[in-house]
Protein backbone atom coordinates (compact mmCIF):
# COMPACT_ATOMS: atom_id res chain seq x y z
CA UNK A 1 0.00 0.00 0.00
CA UNK A 2 1.35 3.35 -1.08
CA UNK A 3 1.83 5.83 1.73
CA UNK A 4 0.42 8.67 -0.34
CA UNK A 5 -2.74 6.70 -1.03
CA UNK A 6 -3.04 5.87 2.62
CA UNK A 7 -2.59 9.52 3.53
CA UNK A 8 -5.17 10.69 1.01
CA UNK A 9 -7.69 8.14 2.22
CA UNK A 10 -7.02 9.07 5.86
CA UNK A 11 -7.48 12.74 5.03
CA UNK A 12 -10.73 11.88 3.26
CA UNK A 13 -11.93 10.42 6.55
CA UNK A 14 -11.23 6.72 6.27
CA UNK A 15 -10.91 5.27 9.76
CA UNK A 16 -9.21 2.21 8.35
CA UNK A 17 -6.44 4.32 6.74
CA UNK A 18 -6.01 6.37 9.92
CA UNK A 19 -5.60 3.16 11.84
CA UNK A 20 -3.00 1.91 9.37
CA UNK A 21 -0.96 5.09 9.74
CA UNK A 22 -1.27 4.87 13.51
CA UNK A 23 0.06 1.30 13.34
CA UNK A 24 2.97 2.55 11.19
CA UNK A 25 3.96 5.10 13.80
CA UNK A 26 2.95 3.16 16.89
CA UNK A 27 6.49 2.24 17.88
CA UNK A 28 7.66 5.82 17.55
CA UNK A 29 4.81 6.99 19.78
CA UNK A 30 5.50 4.24 22.32
CA UNK A 31 9.17 5.17 22.41
CA UNK A 32 8.35 8.83 22.95
CA UNK A 33 5.89 7.98 25.75
CA UNK A 34 8.55 6.53 28.04
CA UNK A 35 9.61 8.87 30.81
CA UNK A 36 12.45 8.01 33.18
CA UNK A 37 12.05 4.39 32.14
CA UNK A 38 8.32 4.31 32.86
CA UNK A 39 5.63 4.12 30.18
CA UNK A 40 3.25 7.06 30.58
CA UNK A 41 -0.13 6.04 29.19
CA UNK A 42 -1.59 9.57 29.33
CA UNK A 43 1.31 10.88 27.32
CA UNK A 44 0.82 8.05 24.79
CA UNK A 45 -2.83 9.06 24.40
CA UNK A 46 -1.84 12.68 23.88
CA UNK A 47 0.70 11.68 21.23
CA UNK A 48 -1.90 9.52 19.41
CA UNK A 49 -4.20 12.55 19.31
CA UNK A 50 -1.29 14.62 18.00
CA UNK A 51 -0.75 12.07 15.22
CA UNK A 52 -4.39 12.25 14.15
CA UNK A 53 -4.24 16.04 14.17
CA UNK A 54 -1.05 15.93 12.09
CA UNK A 55 -2.74 13.73 9.49
CA UNK A 56 -5.53 16.27 9.14
CA UNK A 57 -3.23 19.30 9.01
CA UNK A 58 -0.52 17.84 6.78
CA UNK A 59 -0.50 19.29 3.26
CA UNK A 60 0.48 16.89 0.47
CA UNK B 1 9.77 0.45 -14.55
CA UNK B 2 11.50 3.79 -14.15
CA UNK B 3 8.19 5.46 -13.70
CA UNK B 4 7.28 3.02 -10.98
CA UNK B 5 10.53 3.71 -9.16
CA UNK B 6 9.89 7.41 -9.28
CA UNK B 7 6.45 6.84 -7.93
CA UNK B 8 7.87 4.83 -5.05
CA UNK B 9 10.54 7.39 -4.22
CA UNK B 10 7.93 10.11 -4.35
CA UNK B 11 5.92 8.20 -1.79
CA UNK B 12 9.07 7.77 0.32
CA UNK B 13 9.77 11.50 0.20
CA UNK B 14 6.21 12.24 1.21
CA UNK B 15 6.44 9.78 4.07
CA UNK B 16 9.73 11.30 5.21
CA UNK B 17 8.19 14.76 5.15
CA UNK B 18 5.27 13.55 7.19
CA UNK B 19 7.56 11.79 9.68
CA UNK B 20 9.55 14.99 10.17
CA UNK B 21 6.39 17.01 10.58
CA UNK B 22 5.01 14.49 13.04
CA UNK B 23 8.24 14.36 15.06
CA UNK B 24 8.24 18.12 15.60
CA UNK B 25 4.58 18.08 16.60
CA UNK B 26 5.21 15.19 19.00
CA UNK B 27 8.22 16.87 20.62
CA UNK B 28 6.20 20.06 21.16
CA UNK B 29 3.22 18.21 22.58
CA UNK B 30 5.50 16.22 24.86
CA UNK B 31 7.22 19.36 26.13
CA UNK B 32 3.87 20.99 26.88
CA UNK B 33 2.68 17.85 28.63
CA UNK B 34 5.82 17.58 30.78
CA UNK B 35 5.70 21.27 31.67
CA UNK B 36 2.09 20.90 32.73
CA UNK B 37 2.92 17.88 34.87
CA UNK B 38 5.80 19.75 36.48
CA UNK B 39 3.53 22.71 37.25
CA UNK B 40 0.95 20.44 38.84
CA UNK B 41 3.65 18.71 40.88
CA UNK B 42 4.96 22.12 41.98
CA UNK B 43 1.55 23.15 43.24
CA UNK B 44 1.12 19.90 45.08
CA UNK B 45 4.43 20.35 46.84
CA UNK B 46 3.67 23.89 47.94
CA UNK B 47 0.34 22.71 49.39
CA UNK B 48 2.15 19.96 51.28
CA UNK B 49 4.65 22.39 52.71
CA UNK B 50 1.88 24.66 53.94
CA UNK B 51 0.23 21.74 55.68
CA UNK B 52 3.53 20.82 57.27
CA UNK B 53 4.28 24.39 58.27
CA UNK B 54 0.87 25.34 59.73
CA UNK B 55 0.95 23.40 62.99
CA UNK B 56 4.44 24.22 64.14
CA UNK B 57 4.72 21.26 66.46
CA UNK B 58 3.56 18.71 63.90
CA UNK B 59 6.95 17.18 63.31
CA UNK B 60 7.52 16.88 67.05
CA UNK B 61 4.09 15.36 67.53
CA UNK B 62 4.93 12.99 64.74
CA UNK B 63 8.08 12.00 66.55
CA UNK B 64 6.23 11.44 69.78
CA UNK B 65 3.76 9.17 68.07
CA UNK B 66 6.51 7.02 66.69
CA UNK B 67 7.62 4.27 69.04
CA UNK B 68 10.52 3.37 66.75
CA UNK B 69 12.15 6.73 67.21
CA UNK B 70 11.24 6.94 70.88
CA UNK B 71 12.82 3.57 71.58
CA UNK B 72 16.06 4.94 70.18
CA UNK B 73 16.27 7.21 73.22
CA UNK B 74 18.80 9.12 71.24
CA UNK B 75 18.23 12.75 72.00
CA UNK B 76 21.17 13.74 69.84
CA UNK B 77 19.49 12.16 66.83
CA UNK B 78 16.15 13.76 67.74
CA UNK B 79 17.79 17.15 67.98
CA UNK B 80 19.62 16.59 64.71
CA UNK B 81 16.32 15.76 63.01
CA UNK B 82 14.71 18.83 64.56
CA UNK B 83 17.48 20.97 63.16
CA UNK B 84 16.72 19.83 59.59
CA UNK B 85 14.57 22.07 57.44
CA UNK B 86 10.96 21.06 56.86
CA UNK B 87 11.47 19.79 53.29
CA UNK B 88 14.49 17.80 54.42
CA UNK B 89 12.46 16.23 57.22
CA UNK B 90 9.77 15.43 54.70
CA UNK B 91 12.21 13.59 52.45
CA UNK B 92 13.67 11.69 55.39
CA UNK B 93 10.29 10.67 56.80
CA UNK B 94 8.92 9.79 53.38
CA UNK B 95 11.87 7.53 52.70
CA UNK B 96 12.47 5.99 56.10
CA UNK B 97 9.03 5.87 57.73
CA UNK B 98 6.55 5.76 54.86
CA UNK B 99 8.98 3.69 52.81
CA UNK B 100 8.23 5.63 49.64
CA UNK B 101 10.27 4.86 46.56
CA UNK B 102 12.45 7.60 45.12
CA UNK B 103 9.97 7.85 42.27
CA UNK B 104 7.14 8.74 44.66
CA UNK B 105 9.30 11.26 46.51
CA UNK B 106 10.45 12.75 43.22
CA UNK B 107 6.84 13.11 42.11
CA UNK B 108 5.88 14.78 45.40
CA UNK B 109 8.69 17.30 45.15
CA UNK B 110 8.62 17.80 41.41
CA UNK B 111 12.14 16.41 41.08
CA UNK B 112 13.63 13.70 38.96
CA UNK B 113 14.46 10.28 40.33
CA UNK B 114 18.14 11.20 40.65
CA UNK B 115 17.30 14.51 42.28
CA UNK B 116 15.22 12.76 44.94
CA UNK B 117 17.88 10.18 45.75
CA UNK B 118 20.57 12.87 45.84
CA UNK B 119 18.41 14.99 48.16
CA UNK B 120 17.88 11.99 50.45
CA UNK B 121 21.59 11.26 50.65
CA UNK B 122 22.34 14.93 51.31
CA UNK B 123 19.91 14.80 54.24
CA UNK B 124 21.63 11.68 55.59
CA UNK B 125 25.01 13.35 55.27
CA UNK B 126 23.74 16.41 57.08
CA UNK B 127 22.36 14.22 59.88
CA UNK B 128 25.66 12.43 60.23
CA UNK B 129 27.64 15.63 60.30
CA UNK B 130 25.38 17.22 62.87
CA UNK B 131 25.57 14.05 65.04
CA UNK B 132 29.35 14.11 64.88
CA UNK B 133 29.33 17.75 65.88
CA UNK B 134 27.12 16.85 68.86
CA UNK B 135 29.52 14.20 70.12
Amino acid sequence: MNFKNLMLRAKAGSREAEKNILMLYKHLLLKESIRYGIFDEDLYQELCITLIKCIRKFRI
Amino acid sequence: MRQRNEEQSEAKILQNHFTGYLLIAIRRRKKDYLNKQRRVAGHEVSADFQEMALPDQSSLDLLEQLPVLMRLENTALLKAIERLKTPEQMILFARVLEECSYDEIAQKLGLRYKGASAAYYRVLQKLRQSLEGEE
